[in-house]
């Protein structure tokens, strides 16, 4: 799609302190936030263990609308290509996942690709003798995507032949993939239990700005946290049950000064999280067989050390936020300028006893479901910005808090728990990116 | 089983239902045992409720926060009417289970009108019932989907 828009325009949208209404409204803006954005960070794909066995895939899109697969070959390499046979464009594979046993396998005219994308087989071949067909040119397989690499079993791909390798992308924000796979005592995750699917009808940025803003749960989930605490101080002390289940809920009603005191840090690329040394999952109860499989597996010491790195969210822009504590994730995969879908994966944590499993999946159950007591409280006031921000009142949203106070490191910027640095940090790199600016 | 029995347990879905439409969480709540459950999985033929995902799988504990919730006037997304209707159809008796429950299935289809739309469920649904001396109390409701998998809208209440 061409565009209009011109870089400077573009520029213009994102000031220091206020962003223009077209960020969420402008369908231009978002085909251009496809191209720039989407179309050259790298994108989270899935995680290594949805295809443990040759021939498993997993699809995606890597945009909103360019269809790729993960999978995995004979060998036990992960590949990320572009879902599309060399023929025709069809795609090859439907389903969200599945096996494809020894090849893909095209539904239109039957052409074999390998696991690695590259081509088996086209039907009847003596028809393109002489013709100039060549079938070893790559633009006649399944091609791989631009670059596709796997951190502890997350795989990203980038569109982006310029993209930085993945790590250096990531850059200290890693820490946080890190300590996801630390906390389980053999020192891997694996996706458990299924994925829920919830449709937002707003712009896609809204969630990862509601991710570390930490003004707004006390206001947002005020009425859950109050229905938890008053069911909770209703109970007789004999209810241990009843009370660990309702404990889930009332950390996101914690005061200013806690989520003060938890701070936020930015890193390159617009990656951020909020807690470090505590967070508001800093007092959920340790399971005594976890606590003692992590012991045996790092020593008292260092199962402390994995505990202390306490975050609440962490944002890999644009397409990852994981919450290390609880061991769950969410995708964020864009449709159209208003409209975009939630996934949420769980992941049990090898070694440790199967209950964690079992928190983490009640905690996306009543926190991230469609269905949940958080959830529909966020996308309501997400709704209210999409639909209020048509006003004519002004073109302009603020993001003042705590500006010219952010303290920058040498690789991170550093701030308070209550500041707007979360904005400053993803705000900069849509710059970056939309303007061309990101990878030079 | 007479007829006047099978009578009394369409009776009872309906009313069960009507509860929904209202809506009134305390009453319906009220139906269900103290060990009494509430599932609707995430997934075509589920089998775990605690080691799969569900879009909800609710205990006495998650009934009442969501209740009190539902009711306060500050969640911004209960700010909406929700209204609800449900149809019941091709009820079924099942038999008794292991723990002697009486198991009944029916399809439903519900419409639902939140946040100015209309919305269209449907699926099935399978009763797990005690007798008591009011009739019955509801040890399991389990609600299917035709869609499950499918990416959902906010629901703001049981179906």
């Amino acid at each position: 799609m061409t565009t209009i828009i011109s870089t400077e325009e573009i520029a213009g949208l994102v000031q220091p302190t206020r962003l223009h209404k077209r960020l969420y409204l402008d369908p231009e803006v978002f085909e251009l936030e496809m191209q720039r954005i989407w179309g050259q960070a790298w994108i989270f794909i899935g995680h290594e263990s949805q295809v443990p066995k040759p021939g498993d895939y997993f699809t995606t899109n890597i945009t909103h609308k360019i269809p790729v697969v993960m999978v995995r070959d004979k060998s036990g390499s992960v590949h990320v290509l572009h879902n599309r046979c060399g023929h025709k464009g069809a795609k090859l594979v439907e389903s969200r996942q599945g096996n494809v046993r020894g090849a893909f396998r095209c539904p239109y005219h039957g052409w074999s690709f390998r696991h690695d994308g590259s081509l088996l087989k086209v039907p009847n071949e003596g028809g393109y003798d002489g013709t100039g067909f060549d079938s070893s040119d790559p633009c006649y397989s399944m091609q791989s995507v631009a670059q596709a690499e796997s951190y502890r079993g997350f795989v990203f791909a980038t569109l982006s032949a310029a993209a930085p390798d993945l790590k250096t992308w990531l850059g200290g924000a890693v820490d946080c993939l890190d300590n996801l796979c630390d906390r389980a005592p053999e020192g891997e995750v694996e996706v458990a239990g299924g994925v829920l699917r919830y449709e937002h009808q707003c712009n896609w940025k809204f969630i990862l700005e509601n991710l570390n803003d930490t003004m707004h749960p006390m206001v947002v989930h005020q009425s859950v946290v109050q229905a938890a605490e008053d069911y909770i101080a209703s109970l007789p002390a004999t209810a241990v049950k009843q009370r660990s289940e309702a404990e889930i809920i009332p950390p996101f009603g914690s005061s200013y000064e806690k989520f003060e005191d938890s701070g936020i840090t930015g890193f390159p690329y617009g990656h951020h999280y909020d807690g470090g040394k505590t967070s508001i999952h800093a007092d959920y109860s340790v399971l005594p067989a976890y606590h003692e499989a992590m012991v045996k597996a790092y020593g008292e010491e260092r199962t402390r050390e994995i505990y202390s790195f306490n975050t609440h969210n962490t944002l890999y822009y644009p397409s990852l936020t994981i919450k290390t504590a609880v061991q769950n994730i969410r995708v964020v995969r864009p449709i159209a300028v208003d409209r975009f879908v939630v996934e949420t994966w769980s992941f049990r944590l090898k070694g440790a006893p199967e209950e964690m499993l079992q928190r983490t999946l009640l905690y996306s159950r009543l926190i991230n479901s469609s269905a949940g007591m958080v959830g529909p409280d966020d996308l309501e006031v997400y709704r209210r910005a999409q639909e209020g921000l048509q006003s004519s009142a002004s073109e302009w949203v603020e993001f003042h808090r705590q500006y010219g106070r952010d303290q920058q490191l040498e690789d991170r910027v550093v701030g308070g728990g209550t500041s707007d640095l979360d904005m400053r940090t993803q705000y900069k790199a849509w710059r970056e990116y939309m303007t061309g600016e990101a990878f030079q | 089983m007479s007829n006047a029995d099978i009578k009394a347990i369409e009776q009872f879905l309906y009313h069960e239902a009507s509860l929904l439409d209202s809506p009134d969480l305390e009453r319906w709540m009220a139906l269900f045992t103290e060990d009494g459950t509430y599932w609707l999985p995430a997934t075509e033929g589920q089998t775990d409720p605690l080691n799969h995902i569900s879009h909800i799988y609710d205990d006495r504990v998650m009934m009442e926060i969501r209740r009190r919730n539902f009711v306060h006037p500050r969640a911004a997304s209960k700010d909406w009417p929700v209204r609800s209707s449900h149809l019941l159809g091709n009820i079924q008796l099942r038999g008794n289970n292991d723990a002697g429950d009486l198991v009944v299935t029916c399809n439903f289809h519900v419409i639902m009108w939140y946040r100015e739309e209309q919305r269209c469920f449907a699926g099935t649904c399978e009763h797990h019932l005690v007798s008591a001396d009011e009739g019955f109390r509801i040890r399991h409701k389990r609600v299917d989907l035709i869609n499950p998998e499918a990416p959902q809208q906010s629901m703001i209440i049981y179906l």
